[in-house]
């Protein structure tokens, strides 16, 4: 086993490092403060083609591997910066790209690896049904060549910032299904359009700064040619996309993990109380050291799983396994962080406490840490199901 | 017209330095490495020359081990065209003039109109090797570039900074060697196309063979400037800790700068 990276992996992340360092601390500090969205940020990375990196290069993109996106989003978040703002331009697309058709692919990719148009939002949440998505009450009805959709979303993040939504609608009732992980399909609808005619979008004030929306949505046509693959097979089509996702946010968590960690440690070093640096303190090296083999457990998980992600090897443990270790190590080394601050953890100026904040949602989103448990242990251990 | 930039790989300044268990030079097991910063600024003005019509191909080159091959890629990740990576182990401990002919002797028969290179590697500071390599080639050199400007095909006007800032203008002749200062310009990044790009460019790997050079000529043995010594900065002996309130720290530091620099 080699656990080296490339040459070419190696350069991906000091390229991004390169990238990131003008985006520092104050600009994403401010950001949190008046709610913004990280515009020239946006635009830096996809001047570098940074965000097109898994759209294949037939379609203007990179057609580099999840190794290789992971590294980029690990990177982000390694700075005082938060991936979240771009991540879904990268994996969103995957749904499309693997089950679209070509006409589909031809019209959406090409702009979507410019940056030309933004592909960032995806409804899946409802508020009656949260984590038990095969249960989504938003209906989409088939009228000729369009659909008409109803219903309801909640905590769909950057609905406000992207140009196009991969909506998951039923279009079958769930009293006529022999199985409960169909009769859902997926649309992808041109935000442009709808806002105002058919979508009603309201902000969601959270502890972080993550423009997540409440949809209304009343009576929305989207052509039928959006629908991306099969009628009824939607929930498969978004399963293999949230692997991606899954094993992508591990990656955010490493970089956040590695970002406590690293400015924690220049601080221990250089902080003196009694006459010596409180890094020389066990008590202040447990906490970090720790952090720090739980964060590297992490990362070989999260590159196992991307490793067999790119060789379409089945890979839904180990994304979930990935995503659970690396988001408790990244709250982990967080919290150690602040501790190790002191007061200085929680002042904004340091970026720890707002980072904690930001990282703090992984242990809930995309999807739940017992949910991840659940299926660790009924999927993987074979143990009764409990739902 | 074909443009070549020399390029090093040196330690990067976040390493951690320690003196060598022989005295000659940093313990180099502790070290982390990246292309020399004069040299980005070099390379970023041969990319802008290159998308302005004035360069056909540039070409970067460098002398050093295997691992040296990363400053070459990231030459080609931002945008060189090919690269060249002469190593051999005998020039481990060459001298700068050995350095200079082995560089000669690869690309002599090029036909580089324009050679850039940084004023000096951060690790060595010799800045030397530009000049050394005009020499051999009866090339004109000029250095401490801050600006390039072709005058007409064969003219480049270089402007020199000097010691207390002032410019000096010069007109090369080219074929010319010029080495650059930082902040010149705004070095590129490598966006991921061109990292994933460079993998195809090629890359000629030259030894002391297959330049016609011989370790004895141009290797360690050769050098006639050898490293006798070497030593940390010794603790400065003007270092004064000031002490008092932060109010009275600045104040006495504002007069120290004011009586001492001159400035303020
Ligand atoms: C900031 C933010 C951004 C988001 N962005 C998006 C987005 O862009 N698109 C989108 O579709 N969704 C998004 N979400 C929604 C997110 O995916 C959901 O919040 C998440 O899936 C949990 O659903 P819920 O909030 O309804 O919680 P619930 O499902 O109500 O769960 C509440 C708690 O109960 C636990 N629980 C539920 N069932 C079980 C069980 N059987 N066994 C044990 N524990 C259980 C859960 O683990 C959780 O801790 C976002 C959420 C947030 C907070």
């Amino acid at each position: 086993m080699d656990f080296r990276l490339s040459h070419e992996q190696e350069q991906i992340r000091r390229a991004v490092r390169e990238v990131v360092s003008d985006f520092p601390g104050e600009y994403w500090q401010k950001l949190d403060q008046e709610l913004g969205y990280p515009q020239e940020f946006i635009e830096a990375l996809t001047r570098g083609g940074w965000l097109a990196a898994l759209i294949p290069q037939e379609y203007g993109g990179i057609g580099v591997g999840l190794v290789e996106a992971s590294l980029i989003l690990e990177e982000i978040n390694r700075s005082p910066g938060n991936a979240g703002v771009c991540h879904a331009q990268m994996y969103i697309m995957g749904t499309l790209l693997r089950h679209g058709s070509t006409e589909q692919k031809k019209k959406f990719l090409p702009p979507l690896a410019a940056g030309e148009l933004r592909l960032q939002a995806f409804g899946v949440t409802e508020p009656t049904t949260g984590s038990d998505t095969t249960q989504l009450q938003t209906f989409a009805r088939r009228d000729g060549d369009r659909y008409v959709v109803n219903g309801q979303k909640v905590w769909i993040s950057r609905a406000e910032h992207s140009d196009l939504m991969l909506l998951l609608a039923r279009t079958t009732p769930a009293g006529e299904l022999a199985k409960k992980t169909e009769g859902l399909s997926v649309l992808l609808v041109d935000l442009r359009a709808a806002i105002g005619h058919g979508i009603t979008i309201k902000p969601i004030r959270t502890m972080m700064n993550h423009h997540s929306c409440e949809l209304f949505i009343d009576e929305l046509e989207v052509p039928a040619d959006n629908l991306i693959g099969e009628e009824g097979q939607g929930f498969r089509y978004i399963l293999d996309g949230m692997n991606a996702e899954r094993i992508l946010i591990a990656a955010e968590c490493i970089g956040d993990a590695r970002f406590f960690l690293d400015r924690s440690s220049d601080y221990a070093k250089e902080r003196e109380v009694f006459g010596r640096p409180i890094g020389q303190n066990q008590g202040i090296q447990f906490p970090l050291a720790r952090a720090h083999a739980h964060t590297e457990a992490a990362d070989l998980v999260r590159f196992r799983a991307a490793t067999a992600f790119d060789h379409d090897v089945p890979c839904g443990a180990d994304a979930n396994i990935a995503k659970l270790l690396a988001a408790d190590a990244s709250w982990e080394a967080g919290n150690a962080a602040v501790q190790t601050l002191g007061g200085f953890g929680f002042a904004a100026e340091y970026d720890i406490e707002r980072k904690l904040r930001e990282t703090r949602l992984y242990q809930v989103a995309p999807i739940s840490t017992n949910l991840i448990l659940t299926y660790v242990a009924e999927r993987v251990l074979g143990l009764p199901r409990s739902y | 017209m074909k443009a070549l930039v020399l390029v090093k790989n040196v330690p990067d300044a976040n390493s951690v330095f320690r003196i060598a268990s022989d005295g000659m030079w940093v313990d180099t097991s502790s070290l982390s490495y990246a292309i020399n910063d004069f040299d980005r600024y070099a390379l970023e003005e041969l990319l802008a020359l290159k998308d302005s019509g004035k360069v056909e191909e540039v070409v970067a080159l460098t002398v050093g081990p295997q691992e040296a091959s990363s400053a070459l890629r990231t030459c080609l990740a931002t945008g060189a065209d090919r690269a060249i990576h002469v190593k051999d182990d005998a020039l481990v401990g060459c001298d700068p003039l050995s350095l200079a002919r082995v560089i000669h002797a690869a690309i002599k028969d090029e036909g580089f109109s324009l050679i850039l290179a940084g004023l000096q590697a951060d690790d060595d500071n010799h800045t030397q090797i530009g000049g050394l390599l005009a020499g051999l080639l009866d090339f004109p050199c000029a250095s401490a570039a801050m600006s390039l400007n072709f005058q007409d095909e064969t003219t480049l006007r270089v402007e020199r900074e000097l010691g207390n800032n002032e410019l000096q203008v010069v007109d090369l002749t080219l074929p010319a060697v010029v080495t650059v200062q930082t902040g010149i310009n705004t070095p590129r990044y490598a966006s991921l196309k061109g990292i994933m790009a460079a993998k195809k460019k090629p890359v000629a790997t030259l030894g002391l063979a297959d330049l016609g050079l011989d370790a004895a000529e141009v290797g360690a043995s050769a050098a006639k400037l050898r490293t006798v010594g070497f030593a940390p900065p010794s603790k400065g002996k003007g270092a004064e800790i000031l002490s008092g309130s932060p109010e009275e720290i600045a104040t006495e530091l504002i007069s120290r700068i004011r009586e001492n620099a001159g400035v303020l």
